[in-house]
């Protein structure tokens, strides 16, 4: 430091000199203290108010931040408040890049708020959360919802008045009724009809894959006025999922009935990753390779760069018109419709698959993705929930006809509750309700899911070819699809405990209720559970032998449903009349619905 | 420096109040970073889910860790972006050096306050605005810059010269942060200018403390500014710059804060920008394998202390150090090299080589022969080297002009550069979708000013969130560091050492690598979701840097001053009140101020802490409003600017502090 040690006499300051001096050297003292003044009351009266408010407070959090979903839960929450005005509804919207991260982290802290939306988090998680963290709603299921009063629907339990009998509410993996849907959704294909008709002259849009081909290839010969390419399809790494899942998966449905070692018509990550470990199934399967050569036949028409596109990046693309196609779910429909008004006209089509005569996947082609008419955006409520009972009654509000009607209408949704009305321009979104799924899945856990995810997203950019990405997800899935498939077995066994304590609960119900009636449902329920304990041990059991025994897969003979039971199957789930019987092929599910004749 | 007064054992029952003074630190750093760090050892062995799974595993999770590819893969993202956080350290140290050598005082204070703002402006505010503005790969302005400034064809050809594989095509703009390829590279570019950190001010400090009579003795001997840079200001700030290394490169391993916010928590496209704190986050958050965290949280704390130690023993001026650092240089020729080999490996090889390379040696044997080149004379001594060459005066003026243009060229282009995310945050903020969308880059009218009426309601609750945390924050801080100081300087009392190097390797504790069992810890004492936690761990971790820094002021008070105080019957909190009070004042707002910016900064803890909307700090916040699918950009770069001004405005009014406190040694190096 140079400078001088020597005493300096500074004149005395007068009048507004030393105003201004005595200010300056006071001001960053007055700034910090109206700051925190000002902050302090902030965070005191928001204190008090929560201490003082003796309403009881129900939070409910969601990923949902499409447009008009917020708006939407907040009138719900306002109508049931004027019912029960000592409740508040408080909504909290996380972005779903941070949500799985976020809930894990209030679940781990019994902090989470009373209603949640599960999801966002890997298989494994889930169970977990399943498991520990929240309420199992069977007993609830077959209460009558008393919001359905003056309805056709009072009286009648809370399971027949959802569409889908509260199927996609019931969660194999723990056998219990875990959550309450609101909602049915699905994905399609909406197009910029002004562009299309102006780049292709069509009017209508292709129906099948190859067509829809031709006229990507068309539309990209066109050039905006900037001078780039029209992108045939606008598409986002989340989008992607769509163009996947509803015209290249559907060709792998064929091995399904390779995996189904358990014969429950349904297909698991398990099966997958057994039969893949036990080499039943190699990645490079004529189905897995046909759906991976659809996908490579679909890349280039996809906007340039979608890999790196972030959702609203797609739909921003798609309402400047740099694009005529786009994957759409049913929950960010009603927004995109929004940007879209007064620039352009939306129309909606069906994904295009291929079709049954195609000279080269024609014969793997077995339909449109199956689409449950199961109800999603389900909400689950958690076990730190200090009032169960009014986030319950919640649920019940907004699963009543009336609310569910109103909630659906706002969001602009399809309502799950019966006699709920859609609104007629929903229609083309009306789930599919014949056809096939998916039977590729080869993440499980944690590790694979990662590892997948990096690999296929070399792929998707053209980086490593499908043959590279088959080599090498194989060589590293022998460790870490071992690894997380140990994970999943140590999670189905876990609820065994607790269904051995049930089990013996239900036993002293059933042998020692002096009721009648309590003690038969007790029977019921025990037998219920028994039969779940021996299902889920039944499975353990196999999986072990899959996984040691080599002989195992090929003493199993591959199952096909006849073309009559697939018939009688079709009728009975559109409705229609059904044709003559004959004896039908064995068609088991290990998914009992559980149906208790009288409540808890 | 002020001698301690020794207490020995037997005197305790006279001076036990003493203790007081201490108990304080002692209790926050034992209960916040002590007790989740043994915890974190502990639960290390077992695979634990964070809650009621624990089932004891032994070395299952450190082995894991050690064949995991991934933990690798990530320090090695780590080390690479390491090495160019330090060769970021450039522009900042050209700025400062440029800044320096402007004659004119006022010149000097100008730039340096045109810099206050872009350097203070929130690191994490400049990432969110890189991350939706910069990089967004269909309207982010980078991609504009390179298709209006033509570079683009360029980049096209670049990339099929040199076989990148078509990152950079024809007609499509490059997805910075959805391309694998490409993910590194905007990691490393985010925040361009790079003098956003307190680098430049560091440097300026430093370099202030050379005397203008050096300088004008260089010019009456002709030295240019080649020699002048090299033999005069060079090896002053040598000694930051090392610092500065160390920081960085630490920095770069025990951060995570940064890259979550710019590639979120799966480490962006492909994973490729996972480093080792990210890879334990996700770890613990996402897969809840909490024990395997604690076990990455572990290593992290082994290398980085390891790393410090390495550094100390390094940068000391002592025999062993210097022997150590000749024995360093072929290891790390030999290690440089191997690692060339490895695949992926070749930039951090290529890196070690080139700053492990004797260069004095060659540079010795160059000296050697050019003398062994000149002559010797008939008296047998060697000539006289060749004296320098004299350019004609108007050359040399015209020289000495061009020198000092470009200085002024290089320091209004930095800033330039520096001002831009202002500028943008400034017009965007006025402007509506279709506005930005039509004309992202130039003002438009109306400017919307109500954008900042509807930010002000969305960011209020967290600014006074952060607020209330940082100030009380920053007083508890204080108040409880400049106790233990006064402990610390003042008094060589029993378990002194102990203390003092307990509050040490504090210091050199990433406390990243213990976020999982204080969170687990704050959830036991029921702190989950409030203010109270953040202000108290905040407290908590403040106190090494504080402690450390208050002491030798404290020390540096002369001890006549105390004995006559207790002379006159003033008790140690007499004392504090009259001596160390007043004569700390500088030192304690420079601290004050560091540890605001800290806490107002402050991404990690309260992410994980935080539940309720009203409750969120402004980066918590500013990140939740970043992951709206339909963005409403005016109102959003609004609240960037909002939850700038706090800093900006403290700073502004603290900066002849800070600068003072720097140039007084606060930051030793």
């Amino acid at each position: 430091m140079s400078e001088s040690d020597a005493p300096v006499v500074v004149p005395e300051k007068k009048g507004l000199a030393a105003m201004w001096e005595t200010l300056n050297q006071w001001l960053p003292w007055i700034v910090i203290g109206a700051a925190l003044a000002w902050s302090s009351w902030v965070v005191g009266t928001r204190q008090f108010r929560k201490i003082t408010d003796d309403r009881i407070v129900i939070r409910l959090s969601h990923w949902q931040l499409e447009q008009g979903v917020r708006d939407g839960i907040n009138e719900a929450a306002a109508e049931y408040q004027k019912l029960h005005p000592n409740v508040r509804i408080a909504q909290e919207a996380i972005p779903d890049s941070a949500y799985g991260q976020w809930l894990t982290t209030q679940m781990l802290g019994d902090n989470a708020p009373d209603i949640v939306q599960v999801g966002q988090v890997s298989e494994n998680v889930r169970i977990m959360m399943l498991l520990r963290y929240l309420l199992p709603l069977t007993p609830y299921v077959n209460r009558p919802n008393p919001y359905n009063k003056g309805t056709e629907l009072e009286g009648v339990p809370l399971q027949e008045t959802m569409l889908d009998g509260m199927q996609m509410s019931y969660d194999p993996e723990v056998q219990e009724y875990m959550s309450i849907s609101l909602a049915r959704m699905s994905v399609r294909v909406i197009y910029n009809k002004t562009l299309l008709k102006q780049l292709t002259g069509l009017d209508t849009p292709p129906s099948n894959f190859r067509d829809f081909i031709k006229v990507c290839e068309e539309i990209q010969k066109h050039k905006m006025p900037n001078g780039l390419q029209y992108a045939a399809i606008c598409n986002s790494a989340y989008h992607n999922n769509a163009w996947n899942g509803n015209i290249a998966m559907t060709l792998t449905y064929p091995m399904f009935r390779e995996m189904d070692f358990n014969r429950d018509g349904r297909f698991g990550k398990e099966e997958w990753a057994i039969a893949y470990l036990t080499g039943k199934i190699g990645l490079k399967d004529r189905p897995n390779a046909a759906a991976f050569t659809v996908l490579q036949e679909l890349r280039p028409f996809f906007q340039p760069g979608w890999v790196g596109l972030q959702r609203d990046e797609a739909i921003f693309s798609f309402a400047q018109q740099k694009g005529v196609f786009m994957s759409c779910g049913l929950w960010e429909a009603g927004g995109i419709t929004q940007l879209a008004k007064g620039q352009f006209e939306v129309g909606v089509m069906d994904f295009p698959v291929l079709a049954r005569n195609d000279p080269q996947f024609g014969d793997l082609a077995e339909g449109v993705r199956f689409e449950k008419a199961d109800g999603t955006i389900p909400f689950s409520i958690t076990r730190s929930s200090k009032h169960p009972e009014i986030a319950l009654d919640f649920l019940f509000f907004l699963a009543s006809q009336k609310q569910n009607e109103r909630f659906n209408e706002r969001l602009h949704w399809l309502p799950l509750t019966v006699g709920a009305k859609a609104l007629p321009e929903l229609k083309p979104y009306e789930p599919s309700l014949v056809g096939v799924f998916s039977a590729f899945d080869p993440v499980l856990g944690a590790e694979t899911t990662v590892r997948w995810k990096q690999l296929f997203d070399l792929f998707n950019i053209g980086q490593i070819t499908f043959d590279e990405l088959s080599e090498t997800y194989a060589k590293e899935y022998k460790s870490i699809g071992t690894s997380d498939f140990e994970e999943f077995r140590r999670n189905v066994r876990r609820p065994g405990v607790r269904k051995e304590q049930m089990s013996s609960i239900l036993r002293a119900r059933a042998l020692l209720d002096a009721d009648p009636q309590k003690a038969a449902t007790a029977w019921l329920r025990f037998r219920q559970v028994q039969m779940d304990s021996l299902g889920s041990n039944n499975n353990y059991i196999t999986y072990e032998k899959a996984l040691t025994d080599k002989g195992f897969y090929s003493s199993q003979q591959i199952y096909k449903y006849t073309p009559e039971a697939l018939q009688r199957v079709g009728a009975r789930v559109t409705g229609t009349a059904a044709p003559a019987t004959t004896p039908a092929a064995p068609s088991t599910t290990s998914v009992p619905t559980p149906q208790p004749t009288s409540q808890p | 420096m002020s001698s301690q007064k020794i207490i020995r054992w037997k005197q305790l029952p006279h001076h036990w109040d003493i203790y007081l003074f201490v108990l304080p630190t002692l209790l926050l750093i034992g209960l916040f970073a002590y007790y989740p760090a043994a915890s974190g050892l502990y639960h290390s062995f077992f695979r634990w889910n964070g809650s009621d799974v624990s089932e004891y595993v032994g070395w299952k999770n450190y082995y894991d860790i050690l064949i995991s590819s991934d933990f690798w893969r990530s320090f090695r993202v780590a080390l690479i972006l390491g090495i160019w956080n330090v060769l970021k350290l450039i522009p900042p140290l050209a700025t400062a050096i440029w800044i320096h050598r402007c004659s004119s005082d006022r010149v000097q204070f100008m730039y340096r306050l045109l810099f206050i703002i872009p350097m203070v402006t929130p690191g994490l505010v400049i990432t969110l605005i890189w991350r939706n503005y910069f990089f967004e790969t269909t309207q982010g302005y980078l991609n504009h810059f390179l298709f209006a400034s033509g570079l683009f064809p360029y980049m096209v050809a670049l990339d099929q010269f040199m076989g990148w594989g078509g990152i950079f095509r024809e007609g499509v703009r490059p997805a910075w942060l959805g391309d694998p390829r490409l993910i590194l590279p905007a990691v490393v570019i985010w925040g361009f200018p790079w003098v956003g950190s307190f680098a430049v001010l560091t440097f300026l400090a430093k370099l202030g403390t050379i005397p203008k009579e050096i300088y004008e003795a260089a010019n009456i001997d002709g030295v240019n500014w080649w020699t002048k840079f090299t033999r005069i200001e060079l090896p002053m700030i040598t000694s930051s710059i090392y610092l500065m290394l160390v920081f960085v490169i630490i920095g770069t391993i025990k951060d995570a804060g940064g890259i979550l916010l710019l590639v979120g928590m799966e480490g962006g496209a492909g994973g490729m920008a996972t480093v080792p704190a990210l890879f334990m986050l996700r770890k613990a958050f996402i897969n809840q394998e909490m024990g395997a965290a604690c076990a990455i949280g572990v290593v992290l704390t082994l290398i980085v202390l390891a790393l410090q130690k390495l550094s100390t023993l390094l940068l000391d001026d002592n025999p062993h150090s210097w022997r150590l650092r000749m024995l360093m240089r072929p290891v790390g020729m030999i290690i440089g090299s191997v690692l060339c080999f490895l695949p992926g490996w070749l930039p951090i090889g290529a890196f070690i080589l080139l700053v492990s390379f004797p260069y004095g040696v060659l540079t010795d044997a160059w000296r050697t022969w050019q003398a062994g080149l000149r002559e010797r004379g008939a008296d047998g001594r060697m000539a006289e080297p060749p004296p320098p060459r004299e350019w004609p005066r108007p050359l040399s003026v015209a020289t000495e002009w061009g020198l000092r243009g470009f200085k002024h060229f290089g320091v209004c282009a930095v800033l330039f550069l520096a001002f831009i995310p202002v500028y943008l945050v400034a017009i965007v903020s006025g402007k509506t979708n279709q506005q930005y969308y039509r004309s992202p880059g130039v003002p438009t009218t109306p400017f919307h000013w109500e954008h900042w009426g509807q930010a002000w309601e969305l960011v209020s609750p967290s600014v006074a969130n952060s607020l209330f945390i940082s100030i009380v924050g920053t007083i508890f801080t204080l108040g409880t560091a400049l106790c233990a100081a006064y402990f610390f300087a003042r008094y060589k009392a029993p378990l002194h050492r102990f203390f003092w190097n307990s509050l040490l390797i504090l210091l050199m504790m990433p406390t990243v690598a213990n976020l999982i069992p204080l969170f687990r810890l704050i959830s036991d004492m029921n702190l989950l979701n409030t203010l109270t936690a953040i202000i108290l761990i905040g407290t908590a971790t403040g106190q090494a840097f504080a402690i450390f820094v208050l002491r030798d002021f404290v020390a540096d008070i002369p001890s006549d001053l105390f004995e006559a105080a207790e002379i006159d019957g003033a008790n140690h909190l007499q004392q504090m009140r009259t001596i160390v009070l007043p004569l700390c004042g500088p030192i304690l707002g420079n601290v004050g101020v560091m540890h605001f910016i800290n806490e107002w900064s402050e991404f990690l803890l309260p992410l994980i802490i935080m539940r309720d909307a009203d409750s969120l700090t402004v980066m918590v916040q500013l990140h939740r409003l970043s992951g709206e699918y339909i963005k409403n950009n005016g109102p959003m770069m609004a609240g960037y600017a909002i939850v700038s001004l706090p800093i900006i405005i403290l700073f502004m009014f603290s900066m002849r502090l800070f600068v003072k406190g720097m140039t007084e040694g606060a930051v030793k190096g």
